[in-house]
């Protein structure tokens, strides 16, 4: 692993570790969603990025994550929920994967969509039908910070993931089956098994996360965990930034968080509109996203890209 | 007489109501070079993509090296040993030269041995193509006729037994068609590979092939030495159209 990316995950995690005691609970709460949309962007950047399989399916994934908490957590031991949340968004990332992942561009987007609406009707039916309710108040949960660390924690998991996928065989495949995935199997690559594997992997931290956030809500039902908005928002963030890069969706996700905690209270409209305008420009004009502009032209492939 | 490095048996590829490949037999032997003509849509290419891996015939049976394949996804072909090329070149584009190379050496590549040293790394493989100058260009901003030639590396880098080139020839000019010809006998005799090359130049390919196989619609129409296949006149002229003239030597 490059020193210097790890000495950086370091020195941000420190900072990142430090905040509950230095900030009062408001900005300590902005925090927290910097981390989750970094999580939730880098994980999605590994995998789609890499692969230009652009899925929509995170709040699939986050709201499976976020239902596993709240049916095991009166339960089982903190570790063991997320780690319950990250496998069973993992499995389903998997199955799903299996069925859909021969599909490229838009018709998969599409699908992951789908599948995060089929995922939320299924989990509202199934409580309906066997417990009786349709949102569940989490009455024994651990405290906010244990949660602010929970996240930290995945967004470091995260992140340190990404950089070692980037270094690995595996991601060299992930990035060929990008660049054409029809060549990449023709020179060798088990193009199915490495995207069913990288979507599930990319999964995984969605699951934790959903399930770390679902006890800072208290209230939970599948409308609000299963809001399609998270989904977008990490998308645009991991686009915006550059979906090629590792500090772009990183940046992007501290930047648009709090964009979003500030403009969506005061002028909710205007920051969806600025935020589907940004989509759209970097769609067309800035591929390798905000990254891509500070980067020197020429010299370096998506491989070298930082 | 061992086994054949490939053998074919009965291929047939449907794609609903059109038989593109109607049951051709092919044997390829190791070190040997075989060229496949025949007009447009005579399947070459399905014939190729079925070679490959990349579809799955209808029916036949595809034995690689002894090995029944039949059915694999194409990544088991490459590792067994069947490399190939496409009809336009898919180079990795955002990647440089160097790096589309080692691409196929850090995949099928790297389970297979390399028997001859110029497919050992990135730099024998790129100074085997004369392509060492250009290692650190992104593969987009090369000439086209370079990419072919990259695309060629990335195959090689698969340390292949077979390699099938499908049109490498299409849109060079006659100087860089003759050293595309040079290149497929070099893979042969420096490498020790067999080729299998589709070709629209039928002239330069029946100068440079052991073997020729004529594709129409599908069907295997003759197969034998060039000189056969161009002493058959009527039958060449009459699939051939204008590019028989070319093609008797």
């Amino acid at each position: 692993m490059p020193r210097r990316a790890l000495a950086a995950v370091a020195g941000g995690a420190a900072v990142a570790a430090a905040l509950p005691w230095l900030l009062d609970d408001f900005l300590v709460s902005l925090a927290l969603s910097c981390l989750m949309y970094i999580a939730l962007a880098t994980s999605w950047a590994m995998f789609s990025g890499a692969t230009r399989y652009v899925s929509l399916g995170t709040s699939a994934f986050f709201g499976l994550g976020a239902y596993v908490s709240a049916w095991t957590v009166a339960v089982a031991p903190w570790p063991v929920v997320i780690a319950g949340g990250a496998l069973v968004a993992a499995a389903f990332a998997a199955l799903a994967g299996l069925a859909i992942l021969h599909l490229r561009g838009t018709y998969f987007a599409v699908l992951t969509f789908g599948m995060s609406e089929l995922t939320r009707h299924a989990v509202t039916y199934g409580e309906k039908q066997y417990a009786g309710t349709v949102g569940r108040v989490l009455t024994v949960v651990p405290s906010n910070l244990t949660v602010y660390f929970t996240v930290l924690v995945v967004a470091i998991g995260a992140v340190l993931v990404a950089v070692v996928v980037r270094g690995s065989r595996f991601g060299l495949a992930l990035l060929g089956i990008g660049a054409d995935e029809q060549r990449a199997e023709t020179l060798g690559v088990p193009t199915r098994r490495v995207k069913v594997a990288g979507f599930a992997l990319s999964a995984a931290f969605a699951g934790a996360v959903g399930a770390a956030m679902a006890v800072r809500w208290t209230y939970i039902d599948p409308t609000a965990v299963f809001n399609p908005f998270i989904g977008l928002q990490t998308v645009l963030i991991a686009i915006v930034g550059g979906p090629l890069s590792l500090t772009g969706p990183l940046l992007a996700a501290l930047v648009f968080s709090l964009l979003a905690e500030f403009l969506r209270l005061q002028f909710p409209y205007a920051y969806l509109i600025a935020l589907g305008l940004l989509l759209i420009v970097a769609v067309l004009y800035l591929p390798h996203g905000l990254a891509g502009l500070w980067r020197r032209r020429g010299v370096e492939g998506p491989v070298a890209a930082q | 007489m061992t086994a054949p490095a490939l053998n074919a048996r009965g291929i047939v590829v449907r794609f609903g109501g059109l038989t593109a490949v109607d049951g051709v037999d092919l044997a390829i032997d190791d070190r040997t070079l075989v060229g496949i003509i025949g007009p447009n849509g005579a399947g070459k290419t399905t014939f190729f993509n079925a070679l490959s891996g990349l579809v799955t015939p209808t029916s036949g049976r595809l034995v690689v090296g002894g090995a029944d394949l039949t059915g694999r996804p194409a990544h088991v072909f490459a590792r067994a040993g069947i490399a190939r090329t496409f009809q336009t070149p898919r180079v990795f584009a955002d990647m440089t030269v160097a790096e589309s190379v080692r691409f196929g050496l850090e995949f099928a590549g790297r389970r297979r041995r390399a028997e001859r040293a110029s497919l050992g790394d990135v730099p024998a493989i790129l100074g085997f193509l004369d392509l060492a100058e250009l290692a650190h260009r992104p593969a987009r901003a090369i000439t086209p006729a370079r990419q072919r030639l990259l695309e060629i590396g990335m195959a090689l880098a698969t340390r292949p037994r077979i390699l099938l080139l499908d049109e490498v020839a299409a849109g060079l000019t006659q100087a860089e068609v003759e050293s595309v010809a040079r290149l497929i006998r070099r893979c042969r005799d420096e490498l020790g590979l067999a080729v299998v090359w589709i070709e629209h130049a039928v002239g330069v390919l029946l100068g440079a092939v052991e073997r020729v196989l004529v594709l129409h619609q599908g069907k295997k129409l003759v197969e034998g030495t060039p000189a056969a296949v161009a002493r058959d006149a009527a039958v060449v002229e009459a699939y051939l159209g204008d590019g028989a003239a070319d093609a008797r030597p």
